[in-house]
């Protein structure tokens, strides 16, 4: 009766596979939620169904594979793996971002795994590289990409504006809404023309006056007056989607995962655009990568159907069902053309991941580094947009924490 | 709700996994083992304590052994910490044995303790299995236009079971801490925990139906038809509730009060919003009677504003006795007994001068005051043993065949005794 219950059936034909190959039996799936995210019901359900899509797919290939699916927000995803590694209950599979990905690695709370060769071959190959172990294995498989954008109200501005001048523009109005997370406002580095000068402090090079005026120049714009009067700051992203479906705000950078979120509240009002170019250059925004990991308790039953559920993930056929139908992430497949589609939306995210590409380099190296998740850089970017620290003084203290552990002042 | 079902029967996927089966198995010989040896040679006492380490002992080495070996091991070490605690609830109880009475003691331990660290072990295990903030959110339903999840539902429900069940021990802690600091008696005290409990039952309730989403309009809408009903039909638990409300906050009347209900002393045992239950103590009976009782008739108390009770004894003595020497042994006889107050002394009154000719007995009443109105008869029928045997010793015992002992409730008296609490008008 058991055997039933947990979803195993002694049947020797299955779908007219023989038993050897069909795949029977019972799956769980955790799926980190992001820490910008809410944890609430609404939320719950929006993660639940961009994972339907996938797992609609998968059991109509597989169809005496049952999925539980559970939820959970990333920042709690290390311990409660930690405690249920050790009973033997942890997920079969795990799904969340590239950075909390590597965090659950280095605790060894998932399995890393070899893949051959052609399954890699079109995968993103920056998030890729973010998850090779070094000894041919991978932590994981980037599934789906989640660049950042910009979300506007468009009955209050009717069309996106392109560069930090129109969006600042007395004209335009615009009520803007900004995260003082240095992962969500580093798209402003391109803009500004500080990029080159922060990768190349995160690369380890001599400090030059070259290199740090630029990034003083950035530390200033977040403080002029033209941003201060129009910018709202907030500590976390979930603020600021607060007021931008309340209506008090008309303009923020945004992530696909948000986009039900403030659809809810907007309605057709909400509209999504590149995040806008400046006297520097493009922008530079980062993309979250969503990654699929295996779990360490499985039964080799679990985990082969685990792996199954993986490579059928990464499949061009799942991966554009993902992108058309969520219209919230791109496909971690590079060879998947949707620049042709004809929504705003995916050409917007399509746009900004292209974008992202310039800073790729610099947000490997602040990834890895750990700097998005630095509690001391966030501090210097805190106190400087409230005034509690000058330009010159935050300046240093965030060359510092960008520059490489080993060329840091002792 | 079949999204709730469908995730706790999911998590029989888990007993696909060798190394969950295996914890489970080691768990169960374990404790089926034990549990044949206790059965088979029962103890008691400091040896059944032995086995109950023995058990866990046992348990933790299983667990340190698959730990040490590499295999999951949390199952076996959540099931030795809980059952840890279990037994220590046990030494909780020889330790509150002595500072809590034993009915409060065992409401503590099994309305509140047991059940609260049930629920701790349950959420520990489902902690394990599967996410409980995710649990939480898992719909169950709609109510009067709110989506109720799992989450809510428990929250309602344990802040409700608590409010109502497990109010009272807090509440006399409170109360208890109030009378230290406002240095106010028993009665008070016990009023004050009733309140308290109320209030805590009344906002718990609130909150855990505000939680399952009946908002503040809704409850008005309620509240209207209730009033409808009330008019209809249940007008009379309404007053007892209204008049048990009035009474606890006015403090006409309250738990370890002594009243005369039908000439007959009692003592106010228990209060709730619809009756007082009273303790009589003549037959040893409980009565329970409605608030609303209290609220209309004239209660008559001894304990309100202090707990003394004036007595009288009459006694008839033959009137060739000499009155002086009569009423300083009467006095002498009263003051030899327990209960009854020297201060003020007891006072023997001459009320009638008898007629030797036409053999009429002189009547003398002793009056004395005692602070245990209950235990009146008793200390009245000492006294008067004690009359008998003092008059008897010095040879005086000629009393009338016809002695006239007599309680009086002195209503309007000079000294301090019972008072009446007026009906409202």
């Amino acid at each position: 009766m058991l055997m039933g219950l947990s979803g195993c059936r002694p049947s020797q034909w299955v779908q007219g596979l023989p038993r050897k190959d069909a795949l029977q039996g019972q799956i769980f799936v955790l799926v980190g939620l992001s820490p910008d995210e809410r944890f609430d019901s609404l939320t719950k359900k929006d993660a639940e169904n961009r994972l339907a899509i996938l797992l609609d797919g998968f059991r109509s290939i597989h169809p005496q594979v049952r999925v539980q699916v559970q939820t959970l927000p990333e920042s709690d995803l290390s311990n409660v793996l930690l405690r249920r590694n050790r009973a033997g209950l942890s997920p079969d599979v795990v799904i969340a971002r590239g950075e909390t990905a590597m965090a659950l690695q280095q605790h060894k709370l998932i399995n890393p795994q070899t893949y051959p060769p052609g399954q890699l071959a079109h995968l993103d190959q920056g998030a890729l590289h973010q998850l090779h172990l070094g000894d041919g294995r991978f932590l994981g498989l980037p599934i789906g990409l989640f660049p950042q954008v910009a979300c506007y109200n468009r009955k209050r501005l009717p069309t996106p504006p392109t560069t930090i001048q129109e969006l600042l523009a007395p004209a335009s109005q615009a009520r803007i809404g900004l995260s003082m997370q240095f992962s969500e406002l580093s798209w402003s580095l391109g803009s500004l023309g500080a990029l080159d000068s922060a990768t190349a402090i995160a690369s380890g090079q001599p400090l030059t006056a070259t290199l740090k005026q630029p990034i003083a120049t950035w530390l200033a714009w977040l403080r002029s007056p033209g941003l201060q009067q129009r910018a709202v700051f907030q500590a976390s992203q979930d603020g600021l989607l607060e007021d931008m479906g309340a209506g008090r705000l008309d303009w923020m950078p945004c992530r696909g995962y948000e986009f039900d979120r403030l659809r809810r509240q907007l309605g057709p009002a909400l509209a999504v655009a590149p995040l806008p170019s400046g006297p520097g250059g493009p922008a530079s925004p980062y993309t979250n990568k969503r990654v699929i990991a295996l779990g360490v308790n499985s039964s080799p039953n679990q985990r082969r159907i685990a792996r199954a559920f993986l490579v059928f993930g990464i499949n061009p056929v799942s991966q554009r069902a993902v992108a058309m139908r969520s219209q919230q992430e791109l496909s971690a497949l590079t060879n998947l053309n949707l620049e042709t589609d004809p929504s705003p939306i995916l050409k917007a995210l399509v746009a900004s991941n292209l974008q992202s590409s310039v800073n790729r380099q610099l947000n490997q190296k602040i990834v890895n580094a750990g700097i998005f998740s630095n509690g001391q850089m966030q501090n210097v970017l805190n106190r400087f947009i409230y005034g509690e620290i000058e330009t010159p003084k935050a300046t240093d203290a965030l060359i510092e924490m960008l520059r490489p552990a080993s060329s840091r002042l002792p | 709700m079949k999204e709730l079902f469908q995730e706790v029967v999911g998590w029989l996927g888990y007993l696909q996994r060798g190394a969950v089966v295996s914890q489970l198995l080691l768990i169960l010989i374990a404790v089926t083992s034990l549990g044949f040896v206790q059965r088979r040679w029962p103890v008691a006492g400091r040896t059944f304590w032995v086995r109950r380490w023995v058990q866990l002992l046992t348990l933790g080495s299983l667990g340190f052994g698959l730990a040490v070996a590499g295999y999951p091991f949390r199952l076996i070490l959540d099931l030795v910490v809980f059952l840890g605690g279990w037994y220590g609830l046990d030494g909780l109880h020889h330790f509150f044995v002595k500072s809590l009475h034993r009915s409060e003691l065992g409401q503590l331990e099994i309305q509140v303790l047991r059940p609260s660290y049930l629920v701790f072990g349950l959420m520990t295990l489902l902690r394990s299995l599967d996410s409980p903030e995710d649990m939480a959110l898992i719909s169950v339903g709609h109510f009067l236009g709110s989506d109720i999840n799992v989450g809510d539902l428990v929250m309602a429900f344990s802040v409700g079971y608590l409010a109502l069940v497990a109010s009272g021990p807090p509440s006399k802690l409170l109360a208890r801490f109030i009378q230290h600091l406002l240095l106010s008696g028993e009665g008070t005290m016990k009023a004050t925990a009733l309140v308290i409990r109320y209030l805590l039952m009344a906002m718990g309730l609130l909150w855990s139906v505000h939680r399952l989403g009946v908002h503040s309009t809704a409850l008005l809408a309620v509240a209207g038809g209730l009033s409808l009903g009330i008019g209809f039909g249940i007008k009379e638990i309404a007053s007892d509730f209204i008049s048990g409300v009035w009474i606890l906050f006015e403090g006409s009347v309250r738990p370890g009060e002594k009243l005369s209900i039908d000439g007959e002393a009692c003592e106010v045992r228990y209060q709730n919003l619809r009756a007082t239950t009273l303790w009589r103590e003549c037959d040893n009976a409980e009565l329970v009677i409605p608030n609303r009782t209290f609220f209309s008739n004239t209660t008559i108390t001894y304990t309100r504003g202090d707990p003394f009770r004036r007595c009288e004894v009459r006694v008839p003595v033959p009137p060739d006795l000499n009155p002086g020497e009569i009423m300083v042994l009467m006095e002498k006889s009263a003051s030899s007994i327990d209960g009854v107050l020297r201060d003020p002394p007891p006072r023997t009154l001459l009320l009638k001068i008898g007629d030797a000719t036409s053999s009429v007995s002189s009547i003398y009443a002793l009056r004395f005051m005692i602070n245990d109105p209950i235990n009146q008869p008793e200390i009245c029928s000492a006294v008067q043993a004690a009359i008998w045997q003092i008059l008897s010793a010095k040879g005086l015992a000629s009393l009338s065949s016809d002695p006239v002992p007599q309680i009086v409730d002195l209503r309007v008296t000079e000294i301090a005794g019972s008072q009446t609490t007026a009906p409202n008008q």
